[in-house]
């Protein structure tokens, strides 16, 4: 297996070949991919979105440095490449994390109520590895690259559904600019988790379709980002910041009123 | 393949999750805990002062008027009698719950802003408002099966239930009486108005 500059596999079978259209994407891709960069420094959205540009700068350098190494020193293609899609993944839970932080810092108890929520899906999965590990020995958590990546990539997906699960069950409106951030990486790593799981089950099979699948799902998010984050758009706070005094007692009184409401229906259930 | 389709399935399922929170319309208009407030205080004088009053319950759900029909003798009369009463029943169901839905979204706006947040105590309250709502479709259902005048007995335990939750989360935002009519006409005031 050979991997190429377009951020997937190459497989060495089609190694020999560089077609136009894979070569047209992976251009294309680190264009937008410097566009973004390039736009984010002139905005001051560094600043503001730092862990989410520090991300597309480390895909813009990777990209180039990729490339760099699939052309003129082949046989280490291999050992740059897994390396670098593992900071990229590091990276990307740094985006979940800034994600998580710059919608919820108005909302405290939105905030604390997603702190616990990624706690325990870490926790899960966690505890699913460990049960695994010790009830059956021959049991390994990934035999390739592809399937670490696949089950790293699918623990992101259900940290960034817990945060998104967060957001829309307290209403926070998102801005333009997070949005992008969300839909762009959400397609991609639900993609990401799709496309790995099939390249595992299939094989070598699926590569040739992978060569054109991965760059073109990654070209969208990247449009999305263009369109999404060129310019600044503040997230939307609480139309008027207006609270209770006393939101526990309030708390505890409708927790009281729904005991007894559901006590009281209960009988109606049965008399 | 389980793991094939166990992934794909994961894949798949956040791909229209983020769909509907991205795409579909959601609070795109900032709601403001001022705006949620002011529902809750209209859901809970709406559900105190008309919609749970014995006097409406008692002349959508009272069989008297189905009695008088049905001295009449006139088969047709007691079907449109019926018809009516079923849906002016499925009418009531359908307001007090929307009531109820306003108080529960009022809930989850003020508890996010609540920095000591229990998780539990608010999973617990969640819980309860879901098992109201539920009790409410269950008790459409039971009006649609079986008719108005059959489901009396778990209407008087709706009403009085519904009654008792008014009754005890009205009192933490009693105040808003008196500032819901300025707050209608200026609703952003800068601040906390309420602190």
């Amino acid at each position: 297996m050979r991997t190429s500059p377009i951020l997937c596999y190459y497989p060495l079978a089609y190694a020999d070949q560089w077609p136009m259209l894979t070569s047209a994407l992976f251009w294309v891709g680190v264009s937008l991919e410097l566009s973004l960069v390039l736009r984010g420094l002139q905005q001051g959205l560094f600043l503001r979105y730092p862990t989410f540009f520090s991300y597309l700068l480390w895909v813009v350098l990777a990209d180039g440095a990729r490339y760099y190494i699939f052309r003129y020193h082949w046989p280490l293609y291999a050992h740059v490449y897994w390396p670098s899609q593992f900071v990229s993944l590091i990276l990307g839970y740094g985006v979940i994390l800034e994600i998580l932080q710059l919608t919820l810092t108005r909302y405290p108890g939105a905030a604390r109520f997603a702190r616990n929520l990624v706690v325990l899906i870490f926790a899960c999965i966690f505890a699913y590895v460990g049960f695994r590990a010790l009830t059956s020995p021959q049991w390994t958590p990934a035999s390739t690259n592809a399937e670490l990546e696949r089950d790293l990539r699918a623990a992101q997906v259900l940290v960034l559904a817990g945060v998104l699960a967060v957001i829309a069950y307290f209403r926070i409106p998102l801005g333009k600019n997070l949005k992008g951030i969300i839909s762009g990486y959400g397609i991609f790593l639900a993609s990401s988790v799709i496309t790995l799981a099939m390249s595992s089950y299939a094989g070598s099979s699926f590569d040739k379709a992978w060569l054109y699948i991965q760059p073109s799902i990654f070209l969208t998010c990247l449009l999305i980002w263009i369109f999404t984050t060129w310019s600044y758009h503040p997230n939307p706070g609480p139309g008027s910041e207006m609270e209770l005094e006393d939101y526990p007692a309030y708390a505890a009184s409708a927790r009281a009123a729904l005991g007894a409401v559901r006590s009281n229906l209960g009988k109606v259930v049965r008399p | 393949m389980t793991i094939l389709i166990l992934f794909s399935l994961l894949g798949i399922a956040f791909l229209v999750f983020l769909f509907a929170l991205v795409v579909l319309p959601s609070p795109s208009n900032p709601e403001g805990s001022a705006k949620s407030l002011i529902s809750a205080h209209h859901a809970l004088s709406v559900l105190q002062h008309s919609l749970l009053s014995e006097r409406l319950t008692n002349q959508i759900f009272s069989d008297e008027d189905l009695k008088y029909v049905s001295s009449i003798g006139s088969p047709e009369v007691v079907e449109l009698l019926l018809a009516e009463r079923r849906r002016l029943a499925l009418l009531w169901v359908a307001q007090v719950r929307s009531q109820i839905r306003n108080l529960m979204r009022f809930q989850r706006t003020q508890s996010g802003f609540y920095a000591n947040l229990s998780v539990s105590a608010e999973l617990s309250l969640v819980n309860g408002f879901w098992s109201l709502l539920l009790f409410c479709r269950a008790l459409e259902f039971f009006i649609v099966l079986r008719g108005p005048y059959r489901a009396r007995s778990a209407v008087r335990r709706t009403v009085s239930a519904a009654a008792h939750l008014c009754d005890l989360t009205g009192g933490p935002i009693a105040f808003l009486s008196s500032m819901a009519a300025d707050l209608t006409v200026a609703p952003y005031r800068g601040g906390k108005a309420a602190k």
